[in-house]
């Protein structure tokens, strides 16, 4: 054996539950496209390799905020209806492309099967239940499932102090055991960030990621940089993020941008008339993509060649054999300076495998039907990498550009800060008050403000409008909530609307908001 | 930048330090109406008026460091000049001719540190390792300014 390989997906959606607005607003639509494209399918393939006996070890980061999207009814209801509608339109897109679009009907085809295929394990399979999929998925071994902050927070920054932040970490620890029966086995710190307030707030044991920079900054400074983990003065287990493996497969020149894949950016959403696509559009007449795309990236050209889904196939299956490779040698390489195997991790996006890069799930299926034909490089869950490691401090630091907090603590989210830090204050204060049922909302509420998505959407100006009105509703919610509890006054009306609006986190606790044991 | 649907304030004393990078620090604070009111009733708004609010940064080494953030503002980003060293911030104002009040202090934050850390002699470090890392990441250290 020459080295260990950890794969992660980090699968991570905010709170966009908008129950009862209509038309349906966009942002639930995110969620549905994940489903269909990335998660169903990712279950789909693991699901298939463990029917064929085929081993592998993954690990998975499922947030709190997915999770209780995927327990929710309503949005379960709203899947299966969106499912149906879009069944609706690959039968069309059938009948239309051998009609007027020959050469884009192989990938309609695809579209047509592949869209049976996600209703059947949705329906059939998984009984609309993903969370007892991904459950199942972990009890036969394959599978380690690890959590984040409850709401994605970023952590270093979200709170003045080290006890607001510990509330995001021990209410996601909750909402694990209550979905999973288990303490969870690891972390997926919410964009790799790291300092020492984060350090005060991880209560517990177990391991969590950084980026490279994190563990070859530690103090002292690490003897293999990241190729090993390193452990806390506090015990925690430390796994770097390898920027090799993050290269190939997440930058500009990486796999996804081959020019045989499926080109993300063109959707029949926004290139079919009007009166053709209009009843799949969104309910407001806004144009949309629909996951209907007939074109292959071609290259750096606005002129697009047809997708044809096998050759996309095939050259997945021939990039999961380069990632390898490239793994054999730089563990052979790393082995040689280091006396013992390297550890090489290589974390991503779940919503990149299927969502984004469409034949990212045939990669990874490739890349795990390879690795179990060889026993050089092993493919492991990090609670059973073998010791001794290096006790060392990380070095501050995230996997955003700059490596630190440069793209959180900008003009575009600066302001942003005083109200977070503020509402945490205020909620603190008043844990011991009467109205529990209050305070629980106003806990709810505080959370989802501190959601990282809200800043990042800032910072790339992006959807910047939704995220504004969403850290707004949210902290007008905590504030509505505090003044009512302060003036022993809470109206039922809007506490219960608030209620049923951010139904998440059942079973939060506000002990885990409070400073010291929880 | 900052929406007018939220406060513009919550009416406290507030000064925090929020560390951006080994050479970018975030202060934002607040004066409340009732500190206004007392400096105002102390001093007289004549000496009021020529005062100066200054952000001073305590620090282990060089002295500490004075910035002079009077007018309009409520932020400010700096350089302590200090990674990997811990400081804390205090807004200090400062009168033309009797000294200076202290109106709030915050709690101290540590800075990323800019340097690699000593290696530990019982876990010599690899060195080719590391320039390979460097290579391959095309930046020295995680605290580089952003």
């Amino acid at each position: 054996m020459t080295g260990y390989l950890v794969l992660l997906l980090d699968a991570h959606l905010p709170w966009v539950r908008h129950k009862g607005e209509s038309p349906r607003p966009l942002e639930e639509f995110w969620l549905f496209d994940v489903m269909t494209e990335s998660y169903l399918v990712l279950l789909g393939m693991m699901y298939g390799l463990v029917d064929e006996g085929i081993p592998f070890r993954l690990t998975m980061s499922l947030s709190p905020t997915l999770l209780a999207m995927l327990e929710d009814p309503y949005l379960k209801r709203a899947y299966h209806e969106h499912l149906h509608h879009r069944m609706e339109l690959a039968e069309r897109e059938l009948s239309r492309t051998s009609h007027y679009e020959p050469d884009s009907f192989p990938a309609a085809e695809m579209y047509h099967n592949r869209l049976r295929w996600v209703h059947d394990l949705y329906v059939d399979v998984f009984d609309q239940d993903l969370i007892g999929a991904f459950s199942r998925l972990r009890e036969t071994g394959a599978l380690e499932i690890i959590t984040t902050a409850a709401t994605h927070a970023y952590l270093p920054l979200v709170a003045e102090r080290p006890e607001v932040a510990k509330a995001q970490l021990r209410v996601a620890r909750r909402e694990f055991r209550r979905h999973f029966g288990i303490e969870p086995p690891g972390w997926w710190l919410p964009e790799c960030a790291w300092n020492a307030d984060v350090d005060a707030a991880m209560e517990g044991q177990g391991y969590f990621f950084l980026d490279a920079l994190g563990v070859m900054g530690a103090e002292p400074r690490p003897q293999a940089c990241h190729y090993a983990p390193i452990v806390t003065p506090s015990g925690w287990t430390v796994l770097g993020r390898d920027p090799e493996c993050h290269r190939q497969v997440w930058s500009a020149d990486g796999y996804p941008s081959d020019p045989f894949y499926r080109e993300f950016y063109r959707d029949i959403g926004w290139d079919l008339p009007l009166d053709t696509i209009g009843p799949w559009i969104h309910g407001s007449g806004a144009r949309m993509n629909t996951g209907f795309k007939y074109w292959r990236i071609t290259g750096p050209t606005d002129h697009k060649e047809p997708y044809q889904p096998w050759l996309g196939r095939q050259r997945a299956w021939e990039h999961a054999g380069s990632f390898l490779e490239s793994r054999l040698r730089q563990a052979q390489w790393l082995g040689e300076q280091m006396g013992r195997p390297p550890v090489v991790v290589a974390p991503y996006s779940a919503e990149l495998l299927g969502h984004r890069w469409f034949e990212g799930p045939f990669w990874l299926e490739g890349l795990l039907r390879q690795l179990a034909q060889q026993d050089a490089i092993k493919l492991e869950h990090p609670s059973r990498l073998p010791g001794p490691f290096q006790t060392a401090t990380p070095a501050v630091s995230s996997w955003s550009d700059g490596g630190c907090h440069q793209a959180w603590l900008e003009e575009s989210t600066d302001w942003v800060y005083r109200h977070l830090h503020h509402a945490g204050q205020r909620l603190s204060e008043l844990l011991g008050a009467d109205h529990p049922r209050a305070l629980r909302q106003a806990a709810r509420e505080l959370l989802l403000a501190q959601s990282s998505d809200w800043l990042s959407l800032l910072h790339a100006g992006s959807h910047a409008d939704y995220a504004r009105r969403r850290l707004f509703e949210h902290l007008r919610n905590v504030a509505w909530l505090c003044d009512s509890i302060e003036r022993g006054e809470v109206e039922e009306g809007t506490l219960a609307r608030l209620e049923e609006r951010n139904a998440l986190f059942p079973d939060l606790d506000l002990a885990d908001f409070a400073n010291g044991e929880s | 930048m900052e929406p007018a649907e939220l406060p513009f304030g919550y009416g406290r004393d507030t000064l925090v330090l929020m560390p951006r990078d080994a050479s970018r620090c975030f202060a934002y604070w607040e004066l409340s109406v009732g500190t206004r009111k007392s400096l105002l009733a102390r001093h007289g708004e004549a000496t009021m008026k020529k005062a100066r609010l200054f952000l001073r940064v305590h620090r282990p080494e060089p002295e500490r460091l004075d910035i002079d953030v009077s007018g309009p503002v409520r932020s400010w980003y700096f350089d302590p000049e200090c990674p990997g060293k811990r400081v804390s911030g205090e807004l200090v104002i400062r009168f033309e001719e009797n000294g200076e009040d202290s109106l709030i202090r915050s709690r101290e934050v540590c800075m990323p540190a800019r340097e690699p850390a000593q290696e530990d002699p019982a876990w010599p470090v690899k060195g080719e390792v590391y320039a390979r890392v460097r290579r391959a990441l095309g930046q020295e250290w995680p605290s580089a300014e952003g």
